[in-house]
Protein backbone atom coordinates (compact mmCIF):
# COMPACT_ATOMS: atom_id res chain seq x y z
CA UNK A 1 0.00 0.00 0.00
CA UNK A 2 1.43 3.63 -0.79
CA UNK A 3 0.69 6.66 0.94
CA UNK A 4 1.73 10.19 -0.16
CA UNK A 5 2.27 12.86 2.60
CA UNK A 6 2.90 16.43 2.33
CA UNK A 7 5.30 18.46 4.91
CA UNK A 8 4.75 22.31 4.55
CA UNK A 9 7.86 24.98 5.26
CA UNK A 10 7.23 28.28 5.91
CA UNK A 11 9.60 30.48 4.55
CA UNK A 12 9.17 34.36 5.68
CA UNK A 13 12.90 36.05 5.35
CA UNK A 14 15.23 36.45 3.26
CA UNK A 15 18.89 34.25 4.12
CA UNK A 16 16.55 32.49 5.91
CA UNK A 17 17.97 28.86 7.04
CA UNK A 18 15.65 26.53 8.19
CA UNK A 19 16.10 22.86 9.95
CA UNK A 20 12.27 21.14 10.50
CA UNK A 21 11.84 17.41 10.87
CA UNK A 22 9.36 15.27 8.94
CA UNK A 23 7.58 12.52 11.00
CA UNK A 24 6.19 9.81 8.98
CA UNK A 25 3.91 6.90 9.86
CA UNK A 26 5.18 4.46 12.17
CA UNK A 27 4.63 2.04 9.70
CA UNK A 28 6.41 2.79 6.79
CA UNK A 29 8.75 0.57 5.15
CA UNK A 30 10.08 2.72 2.31
CA UNK A 31 10.24 6.53 0.37
CA UNK A 32 9.55 5.43 -2.80
CA UNK A 33 8.98 8.77 -4.16
CA UNK A 34 9.95 12.52 -3.72
CA UNK A 35 8.20 15.86 -5.32
CA UNK A 36 9.37 19.59 -4.29
CA UNK A 37 6.93 22.31 -4.97
CA UNK A 38 6.99 25.98 -4.06
CA UNK A 39 4.12 28.31 -3.71
CA UNK A 40 1.72 31.11 -2.03
CA UNK A 41 4.21 33.75 -3.17
CA UNK A 42 3.46 37.07 -1.29
CA UNK A 43 5.65 39.08 -4.35
CA UNK A 44 6.64 38.15 -7.66
CA UNK A 45 9.65 36.74 -7.97
CA UNK A 46 12.52 37.85 -10.34
CA UNK A 47 14.45 34.69 -9.56
CA UNK A 48 13.97 31.42 -10.81
CA UNK A 49 16.23 29.48 -8.09
CA UNK A 50 15.02 30.31 -4.62
CA UNK A 51 17.08 27.83 -2.11
CA UNK A 52 18.18 25.01 -1.66
CA UNK A 53 16.80 21.71 0.27
CA UNK A 54 18.52 18.32 1.71
CA UNK A 55 16.47 15.44 3.52
CA UNK A 56 18.41 12.95 5.60
CA UNK A 57 17.81 10.23 7.78
CA UNK A 58 18.97 10.93 11.46
CA UNK A 59 21.87 8.50 12.52
CA UNK A 60 21.89 5.64 10.14
CA UNK A 61 22.03 7.56 6.78
CA UNK A 62 23.17 10.81 5.75
CA UNK A 63 21.78 13.11 3.29
CA UNK A 64 19.72 11.26 0.62
CA UNK A 65 18.26 13.98 -1.06
CA UNK A 66 19.32 17.60 -2.12
CA UNK A 67 17.30 19.49 -4.47
CA UNK A 68 18.00 23.74 -5.63
CA UNK A 69 13.72 24.41 -5.52
CA UNK A 70 12.83 26.86 -8.59
CA UNK A 71 9.68 29.15 -8.53
CA UNK A 72 6.79 27.08 -9.61
CA UNK A 73 7.91 24.38 -12.03
CA UNK A 74 10.75 25.23 -14.57
CA UNK A 75 8.82 22.42 -16.80
CA UNK A 76 6.35 25.11 -16.94
CA UNK A 77 8.28 28.42 -17.18
CA UNK A 78 6.49 30.15 -14.63
CA UNK A 79 9.75 33.17 -14.63
CA UNK A 80 7.60 36.67 -15.50
CA UNK A 81 10.79 37.38 -17.70
CA UNK A 82 10.38 34.78 -20.11
CA UNK A 83 6.69 36.37 -20.75
CA UNK A 84 6.67 35.41 -24.55
CA UNK A 85 6.86 31.51 -23.41
CA UNK A 86 4.78 31.72 -20.60
CA UNK A 87 2.51 28.61 -20.37
CA UNK A 88 -0.84 31.08 -19.60
CA UNK A 89 -0.50 34.53 -21.05
CA UNK A 90 -1.81 36.10 -23.56
CA UNK A 91 -4.24 34.02 -24.34
CA UNK A 92 -1.91 31.62 -25.53
CA UNK A 93 -2.63 27.77 -25.17
CA UNK A 94 -0.87 25.63 -22.81
CA UNK A 95 1.40 24.11 -24.24
CA UNK A 96 4.85 24.10 -22.58
CA UNK A 97 4.02 22.16 -19.79
CA UNK A 98 3.87 18.05 -19.10
CA UNK A 99 2.58 15.83 -17.13
CA UNK A 100 4.52 15.85 -13.19
CA UNK A 101 6.38 12.74 -11.90
CA UNK A 102 7.74 12.45 -8.98
CA UNK A 103 11.74 11.85 -8.22
CA UNK A 104 11.90 7.74 -7.34
CA UNK A 105 14.04 6.39 -5.22
CA UNK A 106 13.73 3.22 -3.46
CA UNK A 107 14.73 4.03 0.68
CA UNK A 108 14.32 1.71 3.29
CA UNK A 109 13.09 3.25 6.31
CA UNK A 110 13.89 2.13 10.10
CA UNK A 111 13.09 5.19 11.98
CA UNK A 112 9.86 7.18 11.32
CA UNK A 113 12.08 10.49 11.55
CA UNK A 114 13.19 12.37 8.85
CA UNK A 115 15.87 15.42 9.41
CA UNK A 116 16.01 18.37 6.55
CA UNK A 117 17.54 21.62 6.41
CA UNK A 118 16.35 24.28 3.94
CA UNK A 119 17.99 27.64 2.84
CA UNK A 120 16.42 30.66 1.51
CA UNK A 121 18.57 32.32 -1.41
CA UNK A 122 16.41 35.01 -2.55
CA UNK A 123 17.43 38.22 -3.01
CA UNK A 124 13.80 40.00 -2.45
CA UNK A 125 13.61 41.03 1.06
CA UNK A 126 10.31 40.60 2.84
CA UNK A 127 8.60 38.02 1.00
CA UNK A 128 6.88 35.14 2.17
CA UNK A 129 6.27 31.60 0.46
CA UNK A 130 5.59 28.04 1.40
CA UNK A 131 7.73 24.78 0.17
CA UNK A 132 5.58 21.84 0.09
CA UNK A 133 7.77 18.32 0.39
CA UNK A 134 5.89 15.82 -1.35
CA UNK A 135 6.71 11.90 0.10
CA UNK A 136 5.72 8.90 -1.65
CA UNK A 137 5.54 6.12 1.08
CA UNK A 138 5.27 2.41 0.96
CA UNK A 139 3.27 1.37 4.27
CA UNK B 1 -21.37 10.18 -19.42
CA UNK B 2 -20.32 7.71 -21.84
CA UNK B 3 -19.81 3.99 -21.50
CA UNK B 4 -17.87 3.40 -24.96
CA UNK B 5 -16.17 1.89 -24.91
CA UNK B 6 -16.20 0.25 -20.68
CA UNK B 7 -14.83 3.35 -19.00
CA UNK B 8 -17.40 5.62 -17.59
CA UNK B 9 -15.84 9.11 -18.61
CA UNK B 10 -17.31 11.98 -15.76
CA UNK B 11 -17.11 15.39 -14.82
CA UNK B 12 -17.81 17.61 -11.69
CA UNK B 13 -17.48 20.89 -11.55
CA UNK B 14 -16.39 23.09 -8.13
CA UNK B 15 -16.79 26.74 -8.46
CA UNK B 16 -14.87 29.08 -6.72
CA UNK B 17 -15.90 31.74 -5.56
CA UNK B 18 -13.83 33.06 -2.92
CA UNK B 19 -10.11 33.55 -2.41
CA UNK B 20 -8.31 31.95 0.57
CA UNK B 21 -11.34 29.26 1.25
CA UNK B 22 -11.83 25.79 1.09
CA UNK B 23 -14.85 24.45 -0.41
CA UNK B 24 -16.36 21.08 0.02
CA UNK B 25 -18.10 18.74 -2.21
CA UNK B 26 -19.51 15.56 -2.55
CA UNK B 27 -20.01 13.59 -5.87
CA UNK B 28 -21.49 10.06 -6.86
CA UNK B 29 -20.18 8.23 -9.62
CA UNK B 30 -22.12 6.22 -12.12
CA UNK B 31 -23.41 3.34 -10.08
CA UNK B 32 -21.80 1.28 -13.30
CA UNK B 33 -18.17 2.21 -12.24
CA UNK B 34 -16.22 -0.42 -10.67
CA UNK B 35 -12.96 0.29 -10.35
CA UNK B 36 -11.51 3.67 -10.80
CA UNK B 37 -9.00 3.82 -13.72
CA UNK B 38 -7.53 7.72 -13.53
CA UNK B 39 -8.33 11.40 -12.19
CA UNK B 40 -7.35 14.47 -14.15
CA UNK B 41 -8.21 18.65 -13.22
CA UNK B 42 -8.90 20.82 -15.77
CA UNK B 43 -10.34 24.69 -14.83
CA UNK B 44 -11.54 27.36 -17.54
CA UNK B 45 -8.73 29.27 -16.11
CA UNK B 46 -5.75 27.09 -15.98
CA UNK B 47 -3.13 29.72 -14.46
CA UNK B 48 -5.52 30.46 -11.45
CA UNK B 49 -6.04 26.43 -10.72
CA UNK B 50 -2.23 26.07 -11.44
CA UNK B 51 -0.45 28.78 -8.83
CA UNK B 52 -3.55 28.71 -6.35
CA UNK B 53 -5.21 25.72 -6.22
CA UNK B 54 -4.73 22.45 -3.67
CA UNK B 55 -6.86 19.97 -3.20
CA UNK B 56 -8.08 16.87 -0.83
CA UNK B 57 -9.53 14.07 -2.58
CA UNK B 58 -11.30 10.57 -0.98
CA UNK B 59 -13.33 8.30 -2.53
CA UNK B 60 -15.24 6.16 -0.07
CA UNK B 61 -13.41 7.51 2.88
CA UNK B 62 -10.17 6.82 1.89
CA UNK B 63 -7.83 8.91 1.27
CA UNK B 64 -6.49 9.33 -2.78
CA UNK B 65 -4.86 12.55 -2.45
CA UNK B 66 -4.02 14.09 0.85
CA UNK B 67 -4.97 17.88 2.31
CA UNK B 68 -2.43 20.43 0.52
CA UNK B 69 -2.20 18.29 -2.19
CA UNK B 70 -1.36 20.92 -5.19
CA UNK B 71 -3.71 20.63 -8.35
CA UNK B 72 -0.82 21.30 -10.75
CA UNK B 73 0.41 17.88 -9.77
CA UNK B 74 -2.82 16.82 -10.89
CA UNK B 75 -2.73 19.09 -14.75
CA UNK B 76 -1.59 18.35 -18.06
CA UNK B 77 0.17 20.67 -20.32
CA UNK B 78 -1.42 20.43 -24.10
CA UNK B 79 1.60 18.54 -25.15
CA UNK B 80 0.96 15.64 -23.10
CA UNK B 81 -0.62 12.82 -25.40
CA UNK B 82 -4.10 12.95 -24.59
CA UNK B 83 -4.35 9.43 -23.49
CA UNK B 84 -1.42 10.04 -21.59
CA UNK B 85 -3.30 13.03 -19.31
CA UNK B 86 -4.82 11.64 -16.36
CA UNK B 87 -3.24 10.67 -12.93
CA UNK B 88 -3.58 6.72 -12.84
CA UNK B 89 -4.83 4.84 -9.71
CA UNK B 90 -4.30 1.89 -10.52
CA UNK B 91 -7.31 0.31 -10.80
CA UNK B 92 -8.96 2.08 -7.31
CA UNK B 93 -12.39 -0.02 -6.40
CA UNK B 94 -14.96 2.62 -6.49
CA UNK B 95 -18.39 0.65 -6.31
CA UNK B 96 -21.11 2.85 -5.13
CA UNK B 97 -18.60 5.44 -5.29
CA UNK B 98 -18.70 8.57 -3.83
CA UNK B 99 -16.09 11.41 -3.90
CA UNK B 100 -15.33 13.90 -1.70
CA UNK B 101 -13.39 16.95 -2.47
CA UNK B 102 -12.08 19.65 -0.30
CA UNK B 103 -10.73 22.10 -2.59
CA UNK B 104 -8.60 25.22 -1.40
CA UNK B 105 -7.86 28.42 -3.02
CA UNK B 106 -4.30 29.94 -1.62
CA UNK B 107 -3.46 33.81 -2.55
CA UNK B 108 -0.56 33.92 -5.30
CA UNK B 109 1.14 37.21 -6.23
CA UNK B 110 1.35 35.80 -9.61
CA UNK B 111 -2.23 35.14 -9.89
CA UNK B 112 -5.11 37.41 -8.84
CA UNK B 113 -8.25 35.98 -7.65
CA UNK B 114 -11.33 35.93 -10.00
CA UNK B 115 -14.06 33.83 -9.54
CA UNK B 116 -13.12 30.17 -11.63
CA UNK B 117 -14.22 26.65 -12.09
CA UNK B 118 -12.59 23.65 -11.26
CA UNK B 119 -13.58 20.56 -13.14
CA UNK B 120 -12.16 17.72 -11.77
CA UNK B 121 -12.82 14.24 -14.31
CA UNK B 122 -12.63 10.46 -13.76
CA UNK B 123 -12.15 7.58 -15.68
CA UNK B 124 -13.80 4.46 -14.02
CA UNK B 125 -14.02 0.68 -15.26
CA UNK B 126 -18.15 -0.60 -16.03
CA UNK B 127 -18.77 -3.29 -13.35
CA UNK B 128 -17.44 -6.56 -14.57
CA UNK B 129 -21.20 -8.41 -15.91
CA UNK B 130 -20.72 -12.44 -16.47
CA UNK B 131 -17.48 -13.08 -15.66
CA UNK B 132 -16.16 -10.03 -17.98
CA UNK B 133 -15.48 -6.79 -18.94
Amino acid sequence: MTKTIIHTIDVASNNQKLGFQIKLPLDTKRITGIHVTSTGYSFVPLENEIGWLWLSVPKSQDVFFAHIVSVESEQFKTSNLESDFSPFGRGKGWIDGKKESLFHLDLAVKSPLLEGYYTNELLFKGGAYKINVYLNLEI
Amino acid sequence: MSYLPQIIKERFDIDVTSANKTFKASFELDKNAFQLLGISITSNRDDLLFYRGSQKIQMNDKELFPEGFESKLLMSGLNVAPDARMITLDKFPCGNGIMDVWFTDLNHALAPFVAYRVSIYTFCIVKEVNGGL
